[in-house]
């Protein structure tokens, strides 16, 4: 059965060949590693949850190329149902880390792909549809995490791929060969890019015929030789070499992001799936996009973690049945469940692509995501509220085992007689973590950035919504001849 | 031991177990499971839904949305529950001996 295990994708990274940078050093280990592992953790749990009867049923699906049962992370959405699934999944997993748990990226890059490859054969007569179903057949039987590489460095805003100062800046070939092609740039904010497998590189924005070098598409190894990974720091990101099970806050799981370098890396033929067919760029961009914009379902999950940690902390400081308490749980229940409506909807309001695969719906994915860049803000923001200022005056819990100083913490912040300070104290961390630690990271800033920030989203508003069709609506009822 | 399935007297019950996704589910369905399978553990055995020759098959849905994939499913009679009270339900129908009458099995699921 081509399911991994949780243990067994542990063990298969453990063989990967990867040249990691951080602190400015090479991390040897990055399984074992204390900061990077948390994102490991939070990636098996995609493995770990799909052998598990009591979630299999959103977590696998039949692959349609082998009618073998894999991962839906890997899977090619054949209809509505998976596509409300994949939001569902993300959901489930948001809950069940509190994270970003990365994988999604890799499973919206093979979609968009199974589309636009299709549709550049169709005009150009290429096979890279083909090649792309003989790769995704290795993904689904060997169970990878794909990275999906799209955000390049992009130099000067103003300027296209082809003008800028340093070419590097978009990803670019540099090289074509009897054999394949080199390439050469940078992919920024991958998140969980030492957790992949595989790499797969897709072009940042639309493009015309000047910057057709830049318009590549592509899978690599995650450690062919030339790939280059630098870690992102995250906010408190070394509190998880304190030790201790207290002030990480989410002592299990975690995000990370980097920069990958591309150091005129080659890539055979065999595992290129655009080149130079700058046309279909920007459709493969918005494809991913919308793919990508739906998959912030997870931040429901992320989000109904917080709204628990905000009741339990009103619990735990006894202000539980104040009706401004009250409200504000329910304001970010209501923040939270709009979110769910909209990657609901735009799965549900899905449709079939020529290629066979379906996509979601791509007006909605975009407003779904517009809300996403908004609503955790103001959840995080009564999170905060309703927490009080402890989340971020707390001592350390090393100063709570000091036996000189630690009878006063257990003393003082005590508050409902029938919680423990520590209790109190883990929850606290915990908003901390979500809100304005290492896992704020997904929550807030990647709600905002990730898979397009949100002037992105407001171009593909303006583009889908059919204003004609509203102004004759509002003619029609005023008496306005049509 | 009384019959109470198709099976022939003294045995005791081959139930299916098959859970939707649990994306969101309103209440803890493998603790409501686990208590189902310690409390009706004379009556029946619990296995896969996908086991062959079971009486019945558990449906054991997070909320009443219902989502799970039924499709994979063999011919035996599906009992469906969305909630702890229908878990109940469920559990005194099987001690009561009373899971296929008609009001039981019949009037509360379906193939879909």
């Amino acid at each position: 059965m081509p399911m991994m295990t949780a243990e067994q994708y542990e063990e298969s990274l453990r063989r990967l060949n990867l040249v990691v940078y951080m602190f400015g050093e090479r991390v040897k280990n990055p399984v074992d590693d204390p900061i990077i592992r948390p994102s490991m953790q939070a990636v098996a749990k995609t493995y770990d949850l799909a052998q598990r009867p009591e979630h299999e049923d959103i977590m696998t699906a039949v692959s349609h190329l082998t009618g073998e049962k894999i991962n839906r992370f890997t899977h090619i959405h054949q209809n509505i149902d998976d596509l409300l699934k994949k939001s569902k999944m993300g959901r489930l997993l948001g809950r069940e880390t509190g994270c970003c748990f990365q994988r999604c990226v890799g499973m919206d890059a093979l979609n968009a792909l199974s589309i636009v490859t299709y549709d550049i054969d169709a005009k150009h007569g290429t096979n890279y549809n083909q090649r792309f179903l003989n790769y995704l057949r290795y993904v689904q039987q060997n169970d990878l995490v794909c990275d999906g590489a799209m955000t390049d460095t992009k130099g000067h805003r103003k300027l296209a791929p082809h003008q800028q100062p340093d070419p590097d800046q978009f990803l670019h070939v540099v090289e074509e060969r009897a054999d394949g092609i080199i390439v050469r740039g940078a992919k920024a904010h991958q998140t969980g890019a030492v957790n992949s497998h595989e790499i797969i590189v897709m072009p940042t924005i639309a493009m015309r015929e000047e910057d057709k070098d830049y318009a590549v598409s592509f899978a690599l190894p995650s450690d062919a030789d030339g790939i280059i990974y630098i870690m992102g720091r995250q906010s408190c990101d070394t509190r998880k070499l304190e030790g201790g099970a207290l002030d990480q806050g989410n002592l299990l799981f975690g995000g990370h992001e980097a920069l990958v370098v591309f150091d005129d890396v080659f890539v055979p033929w065999d595992r290129v799936f655009m080149f130079r067919e700058y046309e279909f760029a920007g459709a493969l961009v918005e494809s991913f996009a919308a793919y990508h914009r739906q998959s912030y379902a997870c931040k429901v999950g992320v989000g109904d973690v917080l709204i628990g940690a905000s009741q339990l902390a009103a619990q735990y400081n006894g202000a539980d049945q104040a009706s401004h308490i009250k409200d504000k749980i329910i304001e970010m229940n209501h923040l939270n469940e709009t979110l769910y409506c909209g990657c609901i909807a735009c799965a549900s309001e899905g449709h079939r692509e020529p290629s066979g695969t379906y996509s979601v719906n791509i007006l909605l994915a975009n407003v779904h995501k517009q809300n996403v860049t908004r609503f955790p803000y103001e959840i995080a923001r009564l999170a905060q509220d309703i927490a009080g200022g402890l989340m971020v005056t707390l001592p350390s819990e090393k100063d709570l085992n000091s036996p000189e100083v630690g009878h006063w913490l257990y003393k003082y912040f005590k508050a409902n007689p029938e919680v423990s300070t520590k209790e109190r104290m883990h929850i606290l961390r915990l908003i901390e973590n979500l809100t304005l630690g290492t896992a704020a990271v997904g929550y807030l800033t990647e709600s905002m950035h990730g898979a397009g920030s949100p002037q992105a989203q407001r171009i593909m508003i303006s583009r889908r919504v059919n204003m004609p069709e509203k102004m004759k609506a509002a003619k029609k009822l005023c008496g306005i001849d049509q | 031991m009384e019959s109470i399935n198709n099976a022939g007297p003294g045995k005791r019950l081959r139930i299916g177990i098959k859970y939707c996704g649990g994306c969101n589910p309103e209440y803890d369905r493998v603790a409501v499971v686990n208590r189902l399978v310690e409390d009706l553990a004379e009556e029946a055995e619990f296995l896969p839904a996908s086991s062959p020759d079971l009486d019945l098959v558990l449906v054991v849905q997070g909320c009443r949305t219902a989502c799970a994939d039924l499709s994979s499913l063999n011919e035996a009679p599906l009992w469906i529950i969305t909630g702890r009270e229908q878990a109940e339900n469920f559990r005194r129908a099987v001690k009561d001996k009373k899971i296929f009458e008609p009001g039981g099995l019949g009037g509360r699921a379906g193939r879909g």
